[in-house]
């Protein structure tokens, strides 16, 4: 037999939708020509591609150096600035190796180098979270739904997946078509990984360029489980009006039994929803969740209730409201089973990435699983099935309702005020506390009758329990169980409403908000992202929403922020998601869904260079991020931002030039991307018309800061939306908001204004004299008005040469 | 030499860690050696009242007493301009950092780096972290010298931790002794 090779991919462009699974292997019984006679000729092709109507630009499926120029121009502009988090390196058996004050470790590294390796660890580990979940989310719905399941994200998004096809060529058209999309990501995270080795990179610059490009996956895999999950659970599909749901601890009924759902994969939740529909147990249970299973749930059953973010786990727990708690995979307390112990509630685990120590009884018989669970033998059980899964955790919550009675591991405030006496005002439990929480003060009061003081830290309190760890308190007090029955009661009455993720931004709206957004007359686009490691209240996140939903900004959200943005009220107690639309336009209010759906936030951005500005798509990476980073004024607020999977959502936002804010506990990502304002070469552009470098002023300044509080961020966002391409109405309406903003939280216009003022004619007719008077006092000159057309690549200028 | 252990317990340094500073006169003498002193003041320098005075307060005096240049955070401008003090300069906590690290930046016009940096006010893991990437990147020969209440352990010198009143006291040493000519 001759056997034939081609290793390169075979490209067809086939009618689109007609075309099922394609088998790369052609057999030849007899193969003749002029010099060849042959039989039994087999034919292998690494893989058909279909191709579409777009021409494929230069970077298709780029490796880990195939961006590195574009990263490198975005890394001169924006140099990292570190903040190591510990002298040493300890990854190695040469070590540990102190890297401090300008030493190099036994391998060769310095302290820069290290602290971007340990970045590229985070945002590497973050982008295989969302891909293992992109995997197992879609080898679960090819079985549920088929391989040929056609993709369908609604009818008014044409662009289905713009970080896919922007980054992998793909148009995606079947379930099928993502699973080549997987792969591809698979194989960089590989790549990203192995440079994290001993003696791979040894260059800061070049390890930062491959964690953009981990971001940069990132987006693409957590594109590919959303639009999956859409298509197949049939979930909003890009419906500004999603339905408005329940949040909050007080929504889920104590007199019902009650399931709850931790985690980020939704198929064990979506079976547990079809076992109740199908048994007519829709009224009779109450479902719940936590984290973006829990967003992702109410997107296919809008009856279900959203409990909190993150932090609510384990006050949920002990507050007893749950009698079954079913685990899928990422950010779920790993002591879940000691903490429902305490409260008798069975565990059900069902990810193989997150077994918990629990038996696996995949292949058991229910009626065993469930029995043994009843009697006592055992405290949960891992079930890798999910329809089993469904079966087991409904069956489970009817029969332990009656038992548990909603047992509680919460003390009352007799209790508190008891134990609160014996406390000896060490202060170690506020040595532990994240934020410093003035815990120890708080209890003092308690011991006097006063549990105000306890009450007050509950919005504050991350939940992290820190402060009861072995050890702490001399005294044996439970800091953390305090707060928690000192708010019993509001606990009880926690009761908000959010919009359930709508998905994708649909082409009709970026359509209508594009030029309005790269005109800079929409002031800017807001992407309120991340967890809920907040330095204060949760009620900051919608603080600072509320604040730019009144000022006409796109507030776009996903995940944890999403839900702590419904749980807050304005003054006129009114939820911000009844309060706003939730439409893509100024002032507008955008649940896109959960972690994954972040991908819809990055894919407008994208959606506004091809669809608004008709740029190439297809394979083109560095040019849609040059125009993004100069056009589209948009920034990202990671609030309260904990995880590697925020990590890597940011990297892939800074691979396309957008400026990223995380709150204060966001510096121990370990570094910063400052610019410097005060260094006139950093910001020009080259002008795409003349070829002429020209001074665009700091716009955006930082493409990665902090802040240290939330009026800091809110007096930061408005300044990183303006972008060199502001027309002067677009730049006059930024500016208003920056100096507004200045004004109310620190009293006084802001000392860099001149820097963002080009002509007179962006200065805000309200505030002219001002500006006018303060310009006086500085070097500013009027420039000559020309904007303009912005970009960092010499070769998309339109005229030829002058330019290097 | 002697340390304190970080206020935050989980937030172990490295092999070095400042030198704790229990005279705080040790601190005056050393900000009136200094060629290019510098303040950086964060937000919770402006904290509750303590019967022995004000941080925001006693700053000014040491900054007038010494012309010492202030940098405050955005969020700290406020309390320094409501009492008729303003700082040279506002930044943000990283910028600052960023600026320190870069040994051509200078506050004055004389073009010279700071050589001695006083730090208060500071959310303790953004003062820990801000001075863990100065003690690695920072030219050589700054002495950083953290005045807060708490123990910082990434600097050349650091208070103790310290209780409000102890603080404010110490504060007011440094105060009275760079005030004497």
């Amino acid at each position: 037999m001759l056997r034939l090779r081609i290793s390169h991919d075979l490209y067809v462009q086939p009618d689109e939708r007609k075309i099922p699974e394609m088998k790369a292997r052609v057999k030849i019984d007899e193969l003749i020509g002029d010099d060849i006679r042959a039989h039994g000729v087999e034919l292998d092709i690494g893989r058909i591609i279909r191709t579409w109507e777009e021409r494929p630009g230069p970077t298709r499926m780029p490796g880990i150096g195939d961006l590195r120029e574009w990263d490198h121009k975005l890394l001169k502009k924006y140099p990292p600035h570190y903040l190591p988090f510990c002298d040493l390196c300890c990854l190695c058996t040469m070590g540990k190796c102190d890297l401090s004050r300008g030493k190099r470790g036994a391998c060769g590294i310095d302290m820069a180098a290290q602290q971007s390796r340990i970045v590229l660890l985070s945002a590497s580990i973050g982008t295989a979270t969302h891909t293992g979940h992109a995997r197992h989310l879609l080898e679960r719905l090819v079985e549920t739904s088929g391989r040929d399941h056609l993709l369908d994200i609604g009818t008014s998004v044409n662009l289905e997946a713009p970080n896919i096809r922007l980054v992998t060529g793909i148009k995606p058209i079947t379930l099928g078509d993502l699973e080549d999309v997987l792969d591809y990501c698979e194989k960089e995270i590989t790549q990203l990984l192995a440079c994290c080795h001993t003696g791979q990179e040894g260059n800061n610059i070049d390890f930062e360029s491959k964690v953009f490009h981990a971001g940069m996956i990132d987006h693409v895999a957590m594109e590919a489980a959303d639009i999956a999950q859409i298509s197949s659970l049939n979930f909003p599909k890009g419906d500004p009006e999603a339905a408005l749901v329940d949040i909050g601890i007080g929504c889920v009924n104590p007199a019902k039994p009650s399931i709850l759902v931790i985690g980020h994969n939704v198929a064990p939740s979506v079976e547990i929803t079809d076992y109740m529909r199908d048994h007519g147990l829709e009224d009779a249970i109450d479902l719940a969740g936590i984290c973006c299973t829990a967003l992702d749930l109410t997107r296919y059953n809008n009856q279900a209730k959203i409990v909190g973010p993150l932090s609510h786990q384990i006050r949920f727990i002990r507050y007893g409201g749950a009698d079954v708690i079913v685990i899928d995979e990422q950010c779920v307390r790993t002591d879940v089973v000691i903490e429902a112990e305490k409260v008798h509630a069975p565990v059900i685990a069902t990810s193989c990435k997150n077994f918990q120590g629990l038996p696996d009884r995949t292949n058991d018989p229910i009626d065993s699983i469930v029995g043994d669970i009843i009697n006592g033998k055992s405290t949960g059980a891992a079930i890798l099935d999910p329809v089993k899964a469904g079966e087991v955790a409904v069956r489970l919550a009817t029969v332990m309702f009656p038992k548990r009675k909603k047992f509680r591991a919460i003390p009352d405030e007799a209790t508190i005020a008891a134990a609160a006496k014996t406390c000896g005002g060490c202060d170690n439990c506020r040595r532990v506390c994240p934020n410093d929480l003035p815990l120890a003060e708080a209890i003092a009061a308690a011991g006097k009758g006063n549990l105000s003081l306890l009450g007050e830290l509950y919005e504050s309190c991350i939940g992290c329990t820190r402060c009861e760890g072995e050890g702490v308190c001399a005294k044996g007090l439970m800091p953390h169980t305090m707060i928690l029955g000192a708010s019993r009661i509001r606990m009880g009455k926690e009761k908000f409403r959010v919009r359930c993720g709508r998905g994708p931004i649909r082409d009709t709206e970026i359509r209508a908000v594009g030029g309005p957004i790269v005109m800079g007359e929409v002031p800017g686009v807001l992407g309120m992202v991340g967890c809920s490691n907040n330095p204060g209240s949760w009620k900051d996140v919608g603080f600072i929403a509320e604040e730019f939903l009144k000022r006409r900004y796109i507030v776009t959200t996903s995940g944890c922020a999403a839900m702590q943005i419904g749980m807050y009220k304005t003054e006129d107690g009114q939820g911000l998601y009844e309060a706003y639309p939730g439409t893509f336009d100024a002032g507008g209010l955008v649940n896109c869904g959960s972690c994954v759906s972040n991908a819809h936030i990055s894919g407008a951005a994208i959606k506004i260079a091809n669809i608004f500005a008709r740029r190439q798509l297809n394979s083109n990476y560095e040019e849609i991020a040059d125009y993004v980073h100069n056009r589209v004024g948009a920034v990202g607020i990671a609030w309260g931002a904990m995880s590697q999977k925020a990590s890597s959502i940011a990297a892939g936002f800074w691979r396309l030039g957008i400026p990223v804010i995380v709150g204060p506990h966001g510096a121990k990502y370990r570094r910063m991307l400052l610019g410097r304002k005060d260094h006139d070469e950093d910001w020009e552009v080259i002008d795409a018309r003349t070829g002429e470098r020209v001074y665009a002023a700091p716009t955006p300044e930082h493409l990665f800061a902090v802040a240290e509080t939330r009026e800091e961020a809110m007096v930061l966002i408005p300044k990183l939306c303006m972008r060199p391409s502001d027309t002067t109405k677009g730049r006059s309406i930024k500016l208003n908001h920056y100096i507004d903003l200045h004004r109310k939280f620190f009293g006084v216009m802001p000392d860099d204004m001149h820097l963002f003022v080009r002509t007179t004619a962006d200065i805000p007719v309200a505030m002219k004299e001002d500006i006018q008077k303060a310009l006086r006092q500085t070097d500013w000159k009027e420039g000559d008005g020309r904007i303009p057309d912005p970009t960092l690549l010499p070769r998309l200028v339109r005229k030829g040469g002058g330019v290097e | 030499m002697t340390y304190d252990t970080p206020w935050q317990r989980y937030e172990v340094p490295g092999s070095t860690q400042s030198t704790v500073v229990t005279k705080p006169a040790v601190i005056a003498a050393l900000l009136k050696k200094a060629t290019h002193p510098l303040i950086v003041a964060a937000h919770l320098a402006e904290v509750p009242a303590s019967t022995a005075g004000n941080p925001v307060e006693i700053i000014i005096r040491i900054a007038d007493a010494g012309k010492i240049p202030v940098i405050t955070t955005p969020s700290t401008a406020p309390a320094f301009r409501k009492r008729g003090f303003n700082p040279t300069a506002t930044l943000s906590t990283m910028e600052i950092g960023s600026r320190l690290n870069d040994p051509d930046w200078s506050i004055s016009n004389d073009h010279q780096h700071p050589d001695l940096v006083l730090f208060i006010g500071f959310p303790y893991i953004m003062g820990w972290l801000l001075q863990s990437g100065l003690k690695s990147f920072a030219p050589k020969g700054i002495r950083f010298i953290s005045i807060d209440q708490r123990y910082q352990p990434h600097c050349t010198l650091s208070f103790p931790n310290l209780t409000r009143d102890e603080w404010v006291t110490h504060l007011n040493t440094i105060a009275d002794e760079v005030g004497c000519t």
